[in-house]
């Protein structure tokens, strides 16, 4: 006897969650190539270690594949919720490695039109980014790189949409001021 | 500065900047040490012992022989091959332990009953477990999802690495206890 359901990209969520906590494999695989460059991408451009990228990916699958119940397809898509496990992850790992570096004052930054690319791979801009304080490197990550929209970003960092806004205006000003030499004329 | 007006220049140049460094980590991906792992955590989770007597499975086996060898060759459904694709460069794999059964046991008749939608065309079935896909009044469901393209390749299809993360559908046999019991893959 065999019933045959059609599932649509909304319900793939919640029918992948459903197979994995049955144990099947094919739907851990699918969502694991689905998500895993989103979450790795949004721990590198916070951080800017690749190490600390793969370590952030690890332990949000490891979240998810512990506590898969947690997941609720009613409150929104499980995107959303593997990044909203992921933010923590990389939040505790960056506290744990004290990865705020303050950029220091009168210190020139070329960053010009043409890309400038340090012997690490790094841009300056994303050194700059990462030298922000936190609130302010998360809105810039989320909305300036990962592309989300102020509703998407809001959700993943549990604020107001007005406050979103409002830290990425800000995150911007201090990217241009410290993108502008503060050097004595 | 907070008092600092703002400057169009410096404000597109900071907008070019943040979008060259979106599309150059735009295609960024975990390594594959992390898959591997992850789905060895995932195995280790939903470890189970084979609840079937030996016996029983092997008269199953050969009760399965017996229907699928005694089918009529008009019945069975049209083996479509999937159009030929030119194999791009191919990107890194990543070094996962294969998917049991290693070998894809093309399923030809169990399925026939449910055929594709009209103007569909699909793979035949791939079992994704040894012994049969449904037992004798089981219940079992027949699943339409998403899957990457790149998923092909697990059951000996050839996938253009080139377009290999964009979506194809699929019917996934579902078994009672909620398993994936076989896949094919429809255009």
């Amino acid at each position: 006897m065999v019933g045959m359901v059609t599932v649509s990209s909304s319900s793939d969520d919640a029918v992948l969650a459903a197979q994995i906590r049955k144990g099947c494999e094919l739907s851990w695989t699918i969502l694991y190539q689905r998500f895993q460059g989103r979450i790795y991408r949004f721990g590198w451009r916070m951080s800017g270690s690749p190490s600390l990228a793969e370590e952030a990916t690890q332990e949000t699958f490891l979240a998810l594949l512990r506590y898969p119940e947690r997941f609720d397809p009613a409150r929104g898509s499980l995107g959303s919720f593997l990044l909203a496990i992921a933010r923590k992850k990389v939040l505790d790992l960056l506290e744990a490695e004290r990865g705020y570096v303050a950029m220091p004052e009168g210190k020139c930054e070329n960053v010009g039109a043409t890309e400038d690319v340090d012997v690490m791979g790094q841009s300056a801009v994303l050194r700059l980014i990462c030298g922000l304080p936190t609130p302010y490197r998360e809105v810039i990550v989320l909305v300036e790189l990962d592309e989300l929209d102020y509703a998407e970003a809001a959700a993943a960092l549990d604020c107001p949409v007005g406050t979103v806004r409002s830290r990425l205006h800000r995150a911007r000003q201090m990217l241009i001021e410290r993108m502008v030499p503060v050097c004595p004329a | 500065m907070s008092g600092m007006t703002p400057d169009p220049e410096k404000e597109q140049m900071l907008s070019e900047q943040l979008a060259l460094l979106a599309k150059r980590s735009g295609v960024m991906e975990a390594p594959a040490r992390v898959e591997a792992e992850l789905l060895q955590a995932f195995r280790h989770k939903h470890a189970r012992r084979a609840v079937w007597p030996y016996w029983l499975g092997t008269a199953a086996a050969v009760v399965a022989t017996i229907f699928f060898v005694g089918q009529p060759k008009d019945m069975m459904p049209p083996a479509v091959e999937l159009p030929p694709v030119i194999a791009a460069v191919p990107r890194d794999v990543p070094v996962v332990p294969p998917v049991a059964p290693v070998v894809p046991r093309v399923v030809r008749t169990a399925l026939r009953s449910a055929p594709a939608q009209p103007r569909e065309i699909a793979t035949d079935f791939f079992a994704m477990r040894t012994g049969p896909l449904v037992d004798p009044g089981e219940l079992s469901s027949l699943v339409r999802m998403s899957v990457p393209r790149s998923t092909m390749s697990q059951f000996g299809l050839p996938v253009d690495w080139a377009n290999a993360d964009a979506a194809i559908r699929a019917d996934v046999l579902i078994g009672q206890d909620g398993v994936a019991r076989a896949i094919r893959f429809v255009r």
